[in-house]
């Protein structure tokens, strides 16, 4: 007799299943041995599923067409060529077909789904390896909890998938299907598939949708099984600077994205005693989820501060797992005589692989310096290696530097020819020569100012840069070293997702425009200029109390930074999603959490159907929740698949200049009457609705620009009178406030006199009748751009 | 210092690259010829004045000389209405890539499509990439031209790579051509 009921009773959607018979008696059978593969049991959870199960590369076309109207592609083809098959290379500029018959279009639209095919696949990569672990340490049957006021735990999932999971095994489920789904997208960027632009951009919306639902399986599979906190806005405060690491202990720097070594590493410190005898730090998301499992551990900084805390000496082992790793970390660490363990088959980085090798072995190999160091797949093993030779090799490194001293850069600097050669290979442009010939006069304060806008990247030390033999970046290291041992802040560490409570409290406030809106501060630290800057535009709405959500290298270059009175913002604000809340989510993987929340106003608070039903939420979120993205500092392929996920459910994101380099924008034109209209959905009539948000994906060519651009693209058709006059007041002190004047577009957003500020009535009338304004019949449409949801009654023109 | 290089070495383009221009005469020509020019300013332009002049200043001088319509992006706006004058309209980089490849896209109904367009003042990947869009999207015909201190690859025609005196000495020029008969 086989007995299923026990697992028919729980609420999954769909599971793999074996069933073993050891032997089956009939009435005309007898088998030993039997064995039954069932490939999906579909079951029901309260909700029915909608129509969009598991949607294939095709099956949200209809949708993402409809936004990619509103918002065409813009392009700015970072290369004039395509080099990717043999029939190339080709030039496929001013109006050229490539030998394949693409044209430039094509192959800029192509080049987006590739990096987001990328991004979306290391997330997943991230997931499922993160996954297999923790299945194997807590088991398939881990039942997921991620706190007790989230009962909505998996929005993402369950609005894409169809799954509810409650377990860890659920999970892989999950995964599986994003795995299928990238592959068909990588499939489309062959030559010979794709041809059409749009076509590709919807791959691209596909590919961030799939993004988030990994990226959501990844954090929830670790707040639950890693006891991380749960959607808690009282989550420790922990410190980051590069002087938040002790000089006086032996210390372990771990850098990436896959927490699971760094926990082994805290469970060895903590089995043995050690968790105050050595200091564990971390750099980029690793340290952020790091943090969430054990709150005495250090944030080094953003990715950005990789070298400058290697070379700076500070870590007496490093530990790699994976993404956003220098790929020169073994050369960085060998200067400074700093082991390198490598724990992620994604990123070997040359080590010999000594995963099966005795611990005592691999310890003794590299302190002898027989080796750089190792690879081990093992976290456990990785973590007691990596705790054994930090303390091994504290006395022995005592912490040497890779940094000259102010007279050494003096000298050196004397030498510099002014050529600008450095400054010609600077991302950022930054006038290193000038710096470089100031020092030479004795003035290190130039080559001191530009710490904070150098990424890092150490282009200006490249081979044949410099004819002299100057580098740039060491000279700036060293002109900051006392600051560097000074830097120190605190930063809130990831509380995970949005509580359900939350929702229901301000779900309403958002949809009416009475909060006057949701930023997601996400990205890398690639910016244009100072890390300050990220704190800076964080400030300004904290101060507005909009809802300023975060995560990852933006998270903690937020914490960077320190009001007037010299107090950070995670001191000065709350943690709760909540008018003037900042609310670090976690790391890269918790950006799930930010597009969760918005979905989940749609079904906690507009009582939209999730299950399934992709294209009425992001129709619905697109329509009214007044959210933004800013990935001030993007850089990576993680970052634009990131910023898909959010374009599909229609969500504006903003980028600093170097996010032009992702070759293309999504931008409205506000002088198109006719690409504002939506139907309203109790008439079915089509009524303009002004620009609102006018932009999908928009680049700012300065802060103060992206700071203007936010409340404009935080104003929705549904917004209330009320809603629609706060909304406009932000935009419009703003634009006074950065720009002299008031905006020569606020007339396609004043709908009715109602909606004007107060306090700036006079004037904004006395502007408005400068204008072809005309006040509107006040009616605020229920919007959508979908014909279905017209009420009955309606009809959809 | 002259060089007609991409300012940034990395910043490689394709099978054509902009003519680098060292003969003023041969862009006032353009401008007198051209029947709808018009001047881009983005905010580099707004850099502090020194004893050879600022460059938002002898841009004013070459609208008011020419009669040539200039848009300006938010940030640079500033600069020129503390000087008296008033852009012709204000839009962010993007939004200005996204007119000039629009063939029925104008200033005002007083204006056509531009045929000849100035550049000035752009962060310089912004620039090289502004400009190599409009290189493969914008209607056939129009003029790019990029009279910022280094050298862009993607227009019709470049400065090239000057020392900011040299820049500020062919931006003189310019506005002391342009409005002569």
């Amino acid at each position: 007799m086989i007995d299923i009921s026990s697992q028919t009773k729980r609420k999954i959607l769909k599971m793999k299943a074996r069933v073993k018979i050891d032997e089956l008696i009939g009435d005309d059978i007898r088998a030993h041995g039997v064995e039954l593969d069932i490939g999906r049991i579909i079951r029901t959870w309260e909700e029915r599923p909608g129509p969009t199960r598991m949607p294939g590369i095709g099956d949200l076309r209809e949708w993402d067409h409809k936004l990619l109207k509103k918002y065409p592609p813009h392009y700015l083809p970072f290369c004039d060529l395509c080099c990717l098959c043999t029939m190339g290379k080709c030039d496929l500029s001013r109006g050229k077909r490539g030998a394949c018959g693409i044209d430039m279009a094509a192959q800029q639209s192509r080049i987006v789904l590739l990096s987001a095919s990328i991004g979306t696949a290391t997330h997943t990569g991230h997931a499922r390896h993160l996954l297999e672990h923790l299945v194997e340490t807590s088991g398939r049957d881990h039942h997921l909890d991620i706190g007790a006021s989230v009962n909505l735990e998996a929005p993402n999932i369950r609005l894409v998938t169809g799954i509810k999971p409650i377990t860890l095994g659920d999970l892989e489920d999950v995964i599986d299907y994003c795995e299928k789904e990238i592959t068909q997208l990588l499939a489309c960027c062959h030559t010979g598939q794709e041809g059409n632009n749009i076509d590709f951009e919807s791959k691209v919306f596909h590919a961030g949708m799939i993004d988030h639902v990994a990226m959501e399986a990844a954090d929830i599979a670790q707040i639950s099984s890693l006891n991380f906190p749960k959607g808690d806005p009282e989550a420790s405060l922990v410190d980051i600077g590069i002087g938040c690491v002790n000089p006086d202990k032996p210390s372990i720097l771990v850098i990436g994205h896959n927490v699971a070594p760094s926990v082994e590493i805290t469970d060895y410190m903590r089995d043995h005693g050690l968790e105050d005898a050595i200091d564990l730090a971390g750099i980029c998301c690793t340290a952020l989820d790091l943090t969430r499992y054990n709150n005495k551990a250090k944030i080094v900084g953003p990715l950005s501060h990789q070298i400058r805390f290697i070379r700076y000496g500070g870590a007496d082992v490093i530990v790699i797992d994976e993404q956003c790793v220098r790929t020169d970390v073994v050369i960085e660490a060998e200067k400074v005589n700093a082991p390198v363990i490598a724990t992620s088959c994604k990123n070997f980085q040359g080590l010999p692989d000594r995963t099966h090798d005795p611990v005592d072995s691999i310890v003794g190999d590299i302190i002898s310096g027989k080796s750089l160091g190792a690879a081990i797949l093992d976290p456990v093993k990785a973590g007691e290696v990596a705790v054994r030779l930090a303390t091994a090799m504290f006395p022995k490194r005592k912490k040497f530097r890779a940094i000259p001293d102010e007279a050494t850069i003096a000298a050196a600097a004397k030498s510099c020819g002014g050529c600008d050669n450095c400054r010609r290979v600077c991302p950022n442009d930054l006038p290193l020569a000038e710096a470089i010939t100031a020092a030479g006069k004795g003035n290190l304060s130039l080559l001191g100012e530009l710490y904070e806008s150098c990424i890092g990247c150490t282009r200006c030390e490249g081979e044949g840069v410099c004819a002299k033999g100057l580098m740039p970046h060491t000279m700036i290291l060293g002109a900051s070293r006392i600051r560097m041992g000074k830097e120190k802040f605190r930063v809130r560490c990831g509380r995970g997702p949005i509580q359900d409570t939350e929702i229901r409290a301000v779900g309403g406030p958002i949809v009416m425009g009475e909060v006057p809106g949701v930023l997601g501060m996400v990205g890398c630290s690639n910016n244009p200029g100072s890390w300050k800057d990220v704190g800076f535009i964080a400030e300004e709405f904290l101060k507005r109390r909009y809802i300023v959500t975060t995560s990852g290298c933006a998270a903690m270059q937020i914490g960077m930074y320190t009001t007037e009175n010299g107090q950070g913002l995670y001191e000065a604000y709350p943690g709760t999603f909540d008018a003037g809340g900042l609310v670090n989510c976690g790391s890269c993987v918790s950006n799930a959490h930010i597009s969760g929340a918005a979905i989940k106003i749609a079904s906690i608070f507009a009582r939209r159907q999730l299950n399934s039903n992709y294209e009425e939420i992001a129709d619905y979120v697109h329509n009214r929740v007044g959210a933004v993205g800013i990935a001030w500092g993007a850089m990576s392929q993680k970052a634009s698949s990131i910023a898909a996920g959010f374009w599909r459910l229609g969500i504006p994101v903003i980028v600093g200049p170097h996010g032009a380099k992702y070759r293309r924008m999504l931008l409205g034109r506000k002088d198109h009457d006719e690409d504002w209209e939506v139907i309203d959905a109790r008439t079915g009539e089509r009524v303009y609705a002004a620009p609102t948000p006018e932009h999908l994906f928009a680049v700012a060519e300065t802060r103060e620009e992206a700071i203007v651009l936010i409340p404009k693209l935080c104003m929705r058709p549904s917004d209330t009178t009320k809603g629609r006059s706060i909304k406009l007041n932000h935009y419009i002190d703003l634009h006074r406030k950065f720009f002299g004047v008031m905006p020569d577009d606020m007339h396609l957003f004043v709908r009715t006199t109602a909606d004007i500020p107060v306090a700036m009535k006079e004037d904004i009338l006395k502007a408005l009748r400068q204008t072809d304004w005309k006040e509107g019949d006040g009616r605020i449409p229920d919007p959508t751009l979908l014909p279905r949801l017209v009420r009955k009654g309606g009809r959809a023109e | 210092m002259i060089s007609d290089e991409p300012w940034q070495r990395y910043e490689v383009p394709g099978s054509t690259q902009s003519t680098v221009v060292t003969k003023m005469a041969v862009i006032t020509a353009l401008l007198k010829k051209a029947a709808h020019p018009l001047i881009v300013v983005a905010h580099h332009a707004d850099i502090p004045a020194n004893v050879t002049g600022n460059p938002v200043e002898i841009i004013i001088r070459i609208a008011d000389a020419g009669k040539i319509p200039v848009i300006v992006t938010p940030s640079t706006a500033p600069a020129f209405r503390k000087r008296g004058f008033t852009p012709a309209a204000t839009l962010s980089i993007m939004e200005i890539g996204t007119r000039l490849n629009d063939p029925d896209w104008s200033i005002s109904n007083d204006h056509q499509h531009p045929d000849l367009v100035l550049f000035l003042g752009f962060p310089y990947s912004m620039g090289w990439l502004l400009q190599s869009g409009l290189k493969s999207f914008a209607p056939k015909g129009i003029r790019f031209i990029s009279i910022d201190q280094r050298y862009q690859p993607h227009c019709t025609l470049s400065f090239p790579n000057q020392s900011r005196d040299e820049w500020i000495t062919h931006l003189n020029t310019i506005a002391d051509e342009v409005g002569c008969t």
